[in-house]
């Protein structure tokens, strides 16, 4: 969506390798709804609840969240609850933990829980824990430490860690730690920087980080930083903006934020920002998506990128909500440290 | 879009046209209106999705159901909601599960990293009872993508399933020759060193796993999976364990003048052995990774040096 000349704004004056484009990126969030007649959003249909979540997530960061429909997007979250308490992607979707997270994140930001059945959530939630301490994502058992942190996070915003078995649900996590460091899907699978936010963030809520050596894991997370300043996931991989994220806030839990260059991965970061249509994309050139949108600004915040709100890097969400639910992960547990110090 | 080999030979009809649907009313999202500019494979969506959320209110679980769901599958494999539908409808038909097989192997090859297609083939594999396939479907995935991580986690499932670690060694070294950087193959070789109780890791086990990393390492210096997979051998064992170790490092560091890790690797052999020698060494190995050995994490070396100076103070 081309600007004319008229419209130009004093943005588009910015240079965007320094720059981060705010009002484009707001507009580019805005307006997604409204693009029904595109391929991208047909494809996208079965998860856009979680579509809802990034985008929401991504206006409050850009300090914007008032400008975002309220009403409209409660009612359309809410109407994605299936009879089993869980949350699909859309409407007439079954449900499946990934959507139900992202509900339950889009209705604590616009404080819209009162509009759901919270208690046929936990209900839905609690029962996908394994024997083992594992999470199937949904009553099919597909088995990832994915599951463990979005189960962990679902029920810590609902109040209700109560109703899983939380030493087996760490128990598992640790079982998923690697010869490196770093943690993968399930017991041996390979270090992969997606899965350490996950299994990172979920024993931050679990109150389980002594499992984690702080210093062999931020290593592990340092090496993800490439000479030319973006992070990939695994060694010898891409660098992805959506990593900025899952590294980031996998350090910025165990306290080792410092150890990456953060002026070289902002410049990373802004370089993936689409200077026309707006958004940012995973790598520079590439077309934009909501997703890496909301993990660039992110990951920015994260890191101090200036006027850009503070989020939470176990919840994913601004820590007033955490303040207003009484949520204080901080207290509950600390990594430990290499037996060195 | 999605790639599907086999259904490119099936021209789609519009449902309405289609006789054997013709008693379904079709459910349209509730959206809004219609854009004014509809383009061709949008028509094609809503419809399909439309006339699938009719039969899922119905919950029909027949053969057109079947039908729909791989229609709709075609159009979007990541739609989770039809794969859970077409297992309940396989359930409900008694379905040939060899097919389904067959089916899902196709979509996979198009598809090779949607969680939805590795989970169902998981689904049919295990109601089939039959691993005998898996090795080889993971094996074609690798050899498009060397690093998918679905791949490798189901061949790491197969194989604990199937008992089948023969031959899992020499697979690896295939692909470690063809590209010596695969991390996922040095993840995939402690899998079975460490996994594989047919095997203890005795320190001879231990000894020609450093030699094999050492032969790999010596075709890119600069690749961390070698070192870092060395490193991973002394987890649970100290490196005085193996005594040549050390020197071995040593020698390495020493040849390979610029490399951070052969200096990193060596630091941590320093820092364990904790002695006011070894330690008076590291500091002089950090002083060379924070110069300009890597430079980019000097902040994290510049840590780890208070640390050691912390180490050797008296106590």
């Amino acid at each position: 969506m081309e600007a004319t000349n008229d419209q130009k704004t004093s943005e588009q004056t910015l240079d965007p390798k320094t720059n981060l484009l705010r009002d484009l990126h707001k507009r580019y969030i805005v307006g997604l709804d409204a693009k029904k007649d595109t391929f991208e959003y047909w494809v996208t249909e079965h998860l856009r609840v979680s579509g809802m979540y990034w985008g929401l997530a991504a206006m409050d960061v850009l300090q914007s969240l008032e400008e975002m429909d309220r009403k409209y997007i409660i009612d359309y979250v809410a109407s994605c609850q299936t009879s089993d308490g869980g949350f699909g992607g859309n409407v007439e979707h079954d449900a499946h933990l990934l959507y139900t997270l992202s509900a339950i994140q889009v209705l604590v930001m616009l404080d819209g829980l009162d509009s759901i059945n919270v208690e046929a959530v936990v209900n839905f939630v609690s029962k996908l824990q394994r024997e083992d301490g594992s999470f199937s994502g949904d009553k099919w058992g597909e088995i990832d430490t994915r599951f463990s942190y979005i189960a962990s996070c679902t029920l810590a915003l609902l109040k209700r860690l109560d109703t899983i078995n939380g030493e087996k649900a760490i128990e598992f996590i640790v079982k998923c730690k690697n010869f490196d460091g770093g943690f993968g899907a399930v017991p041996g699978a390979e270090s992969h920087a997606g899965q350490v936010f996950c299994c990172v963030g979920a024993l931050a809520i679990l109150g389980g980080l002594q499992h984690i050596d702080a210093d062999v894991l931020g290593w592990w997370l340092a090496e993800r930083q490439i000479k030319e300043g973006g992070l990939n996931g695994r060694p010898e991989k891409l660098p992805d903006v959506c990593y900025s994220w899952w590294v980031l806030s996998s350090l910025a839990i165990i306290d080792r934020l410092h150890w990456i260059d953060h002026k070289k991965l902002h410049s990373f970061i802004l370089d993936c920002q689409d200077d026309d249509a707006g958004g940012i994309a995973d790598r520079p050139g590439d077309i934009a998506d909501v997703y890496h949108t909301f993990f660039g600004v992110a990951g920015l915040s994260l890191t101090g990128f200036g006027n850009l709100n503070p989020v939470d890097p176990a919840f994913a969400i601004n820590p007033k909500y955490l303040e207003r639910l009484g949520i204080d992960w901080r207290s509950k547990s600390s990594p430990s440290q290499s037996t060195l110090l | 879009m999605s790639d599907s080999e086999d259904e490119s030979d099936i021209q789609y009809v519009p449902f309405n046209q289609r006789e054997e649907w013709k008693d379904v009313v079709p459910i349209p999202q509730d959206d809004g209106p219609h854009p004014v500019c509809v383009i061709a494979y949008t028509d094609q969506f809503s419809d399909t999705l439309n006339y699938f959320r009719a039969i899922l209110k119905k919950d029909e679980r027949s053969p057109r159901a079947l039908e729909i769901s791989k229609e709709v599958i075609a159009l979007n494999p990541a739609n989770y909601t039809a794969w859970y539908f077409r297992r309940n409808v396989l359930e409900a038909l008694k379905s040939d599960l060899t097919e389904e097989l067959a089916y899902v192997s196709k979509v996979g090859n198009s598809n090779p990293k949607n969680y939805q297609i590795w989970f169902h083939r998981r689904w049919v594999v295990e109601h089939l009872k039959d691993y005998s396939h898996e090795l080889s479907y993971c094996a074609k995935q690798v050899e498009g993508d060397s690093k998918n991580y679905h791949a490798w986690a189901h061949r790491q499932w197969a194989i604990q399933m199937n008992g089948q670690w023969e031959g899992e060694l020499d697979y690896i070294s295939q692909l470690l020759t063809e590209d010596v950087r695969n991390n996922s193959a040095w993840n995939q070789r402690y899998f079975v060193i460490t996994k594989n109780r047919a095997i203890p890791l005795t320190d001879d086990v231990i000894r020609r796993e450093i030699d094999y990393a050492f032969s790999y390492m010596q075709k890119a210096p600069n690749n961390q999976s070698s070192w870092t997979y060395m490193k991973g051998l002394f987890l649970n064992r100290p490196y005085n364990s193996i005594p040549e170790f050390k020197q071995r490092i040593e020698e390495a560091k020493s040849k390979y003048v610029a490399n951070a890790h052969a200096a990193t690797l060596y630091l941590d052999i320093l820092e364990k052995e904790a002695t006011k020698e070894s330690l008076e060494a590291a500091d002089k190995v950090l002083d060379d990774l924070i110069k300009h050995l890597d430079t980019l994490h000097s902040k994290y070396w510049i840590w780890k040096k208070e640390n050691v100076a912390r180490l050797m103070q008296p106590q």
